[in-house]
This record gives C-alpha cells, structure tokens and sequence, in this order.
C-alpha cells in the first residue's frame, strides 16, 4: 500500500490503494477512479482532511479513517452506478473534540450497497457524527447500512439516510417545460450527482 | 384558440369538473373566478395533461388540433406555458441546465452558451431579477415571490402562447404582484391567449380580462365582463348563489 504523508496541501489523488496521514489542513480530490479505492487515513491532532470524490465508474470503495484530538474529516461523495458498487466506510473517533461529516449522493442504475460504520470510543468527549446520504435508483436498487457504535454519553450523532426514486412531479415540472422524458431523468439525475459539490472549485473540473 | 366542450374530470373516482365548457380566442384574458377548492387548480392540471387526472368525457381543441391525445410535452411545445401555484423545487438543477435542455429539445439544436447567457442576463435586468437566480437550483430555497419570478423569467424565454396562471396572486405581496403582472403584460400580445385561476381581484386590476367566468359544482354558472370581478370582490361568491362546498383542494 502506498504511503501519503499530507501536511496542508491540497491534491489530487492517484494512487487508489494508499495510507495517508494528515497534519494542519488538507483537501484531496479524487476523480473517476479506474480501480478500487482503498484508503486508509489517519487524521493527526489539530488537522482537517475534506475529500471529495467523484466516481461515474462500478469499482469498490473502502474507506477507514481514524481520527485523534481536535480533528475535522469530511467526505463529499457521488456516483452514478450501472454494475455492482459496494463502498464502505468506518470512522473511529479515538480521542475528543473530532468532527465526522459524510454526505453522499449517488445514482444507482445497477445494484449499489453501502455500509456506513462511526465508532465512537469510550470515554471520548465533545465528539460529532454526521451522515447525510440519499441515493436514487431510477432503474437499479441501492441497499445503505448505516451503523453508529457509541461508547460515551458525550457525543452528537446524526445520520440521515434515503433511497427514493425520482418524483413524478419533478418529472411533470420538466415536461412541461418541453423537456422529453429522458432528457429529464438526465437532468435530475445530474442534479443529483453535481448538486453536492456546487460552489466549490471541483464543480468546473468534474463539470 | 382552445375549445373546451362538455368536460367532465375525475380524480380517483371523484368528478371534479362537469359538463365544463370554455372557449378562449388568440389574444383574450379570461378570468376562472371560485372560491377555494372548488376545483379551478384542477382545469390547469387538464390542460397541462397531467395524468392523474382522467378525463371521463368531452373535448379540448387548441388550434384545431385535440389536445387530449398530446402529452405534456407536446402540448409545451405547442406553446401551452403553466405557471403553478406551488412550482416544484428540484434540487440540484439550475435553472440555467433545464432551460438551455428545453431550448434544446424543442429547436432540435445545440444552444450557444455565450448567446444564452446574453439573452438570459438580459431578462433578468429587465425583470429585475437578480442573475444569480439563473444558476440557482429550479425553485430552491426560494420564496413564493421567487418562485413565481423565476416562471416569468422562464416563460419569457421559452415563449409561450397560451399562459395559465394558476393563482400566481397566492403568497405574494401586493408590490410583487403589481411588477410581475406588468411584466406577464408586457409579454402579452395580440395572439398570445391567459387564462387566469384567482379568487381574488386584485391581480386582474393589472390583467384586465375580456371575459369573467365563474365556476361552481364543477361547471360555468356565469360569465360576464370584468364587472363581474368587481361584483364578486365587492359582494362575494355568495351573492351569486356559488356552492360552498370543497370539492377537490
């Protein structure tokens, strides 16, 4: 496995089976990775890492982030699926005072499933746990499991989790404006998979 | 000119319009006037072809053609423009990406980008509308007055002739409602046809209608000039024997 150090940079990741440690602030973009992505990250006291990863290819996701003191990671995620995609991701929150924000939105045209794991340890303090995932399935299924292990009393933990189908009065709206139905299903679609990263300098590059 | 004959309307079983009859001539403003749920929201949905409601008889003409047998899509590029009561939020797409797709869509050909945004940048001064609402995701997070706006700038760009409004008034004050009736007046011209849904006058102060229908127990029972509007704001639904009872909200 190749090994990252990451000290406040800002990169695009090429190497999709990688180790990476990470002191002061950090931002790493990832872009339609060819093969399966295996991180593992290590989040140092006082540091940030944001990824944002942005995935139009079936391969595999697998994610495990440990987080000490005072640290922030947080992971913008979409895809749009047509095979078998299984992506799973663990946070464990060993010291106090770390934020974990995940959000993701995917497309699901083939079969897509998810395991979201926190792990809070026990005693920690002042810790908070965010997941905020929605996918669509206009033609395929999705399956999302998303599991908290909370070991200590102080700690703030939200997740929020849908698997909907696209609505028929967005597709009406659309119509009726002269759009045929496919090219409407597109639109929504794309909404959903550029929507997360609007405003930010890697809407133009994946765009 | 569209043609309404003999319309009776179902949603899950139940009739919402009966035996309805409507005839509007290129270029007029007709008023649909009624108290609430009494079933104006539901002619818009017919006309539009939204399929959850299911026409059980009669026969819609526009221009000569049956508009029945169109889907919405059809009937949008035939240049029949909806302007909802509550314009659905989609998240995610700008205005900006559906309005260049349906500029798309109805022409066949690629739009020029730098063109559009000449236009659109524009439209927006001119209705002065801020033009950062072209890259704002359709109708999200806006207010009602936003909202309605942003169906204005649409409706000028994709060019309709036949405009429903259906109680564009709602959730708008009253100096809203004042620019953008002018503005919708500004569009209007001699073969572009309104149908207005209200049950208020106040917006037909600045669209004044050629005729005034008002509807009960899912038909017509009368029709007049804008004097009828005036009679209705100044002594009620009631006064003209208008049934009180809710049947579609």
């Amino acid at each position: 496995m190749n090994k990252i150090i990451m000290d406040g940079e800002k990169t695009i990741l090429n190497n999709y089976e990688s180790e990476i440690m990470v002191s002061n602030d950090c931002r790493l973009y990832i872009l339609n990775h060819p093969e399966s992505l295996t991180l593992n990250i290590v989040l140092n006291d006082n540091s940030s890492l944001e990824i944002y990863d942005f995935n139009l290819y079936n391969k595999d996701v697998k994610i495990e982030v440990i987080q000490n003191n005072n640290s922030q990671f947080n992971y913008l995620h979409t895809f749009k699926i047509d095979g078998e995609y299984h992506f799973q991701y663990k946070a464990l929150m060993q010291g106090n005072n770390n934020i974990n924000n995940i959000s993701i939105r995917g497309v699901s045209l083939g079969s897509a499933s998810l395991d979201i794991d926190g792990d809070v340890s026990k005693d920690t303090i002042g810790n908070e746990l965010n997941e905020d995932i929605k996918i669509l399935t206009t033609k395929g299924k999705a399956f999302i499991a998303p599991m908290m292990h909370i070991n200590t009393l102080d700690v703030l933990a939200n997740h929020n989790t849908a698997i909907s189908n696209i609505r028929e009065e967005e597709l009406f709206y659309l119509m009726s404006k002269g759009i045929d139905r496919v090219m409407a299903t597109n639109l929504i679609e794309d909404g959903y998979l550029y929507g997360l990263f609007k405003n930010t300098e890697f809407y133009e590059l994946i765009k | 000119m569209l043609k309404i004959d003999n319309l009776t309307v179902s949603v899950q079983d139940k009739v919402i319009l009966k035996d309805f009859s409507l005839e509007i001539d290129d270029g007029n403003i007709v008023a649909l006037m009624g108290p609430n749920g009494i079933g104006k929201s539901t002619i818009c949905k017919v006309l539009m072809g939204d399929s959850n409601y299911h026409v059980d008889k009669g026969s819609i003409t526009y221009n000569g053609e049956d508009l029945l047998k169109m889907d919405v899509v059809t009937r949008s590029r035939k240049g029949i423009y909806l302007v909802s009561q509550n314009p659905v939020e989609i998240p995610g797409v700008s205005n900006a990406d559906m309005l260049r797709s349906a500029l798309e869509c109805r022409t066949g050909e690629h739009v020029n980008f730098f063109e559009f945004n000449k236009e659109i940048t524009a439209l927006c001064k001119k209705l002065n509308i801020p033009p950062s609402f072209i890259h704002r995701g359709i109708n999200e997070d806006m207010s009602g007055g936003e909202k309605k706006k942003n169906e204005l700038l649409q409706l000028y760009i994709l060019k309709p002739k036949f405009i429903i409004l259906d109680e564009l008034d709602s959730g708008l004050d009253v100096d809203s409602l004042k620019d953008l009736a002018l503005s919708l007046k500004e569009y209007l011209s001699d073969d572009i046809s309104l149908l207005i849904i209200t049950h208020h006058n106040s917006i037909l102060e600045y669209l004044v209608p050629d005729k005034v229908c008002i509807l009960s127990d899912g038909k017509i029972i009368k029709s007049g000039d804008y004097r009828l509007a005036l009679e209705i704001e100044k002594n009620g639904f009631r006064s003209i024997s208008v049934s009180e009872e809710v049947i579609h909200e």
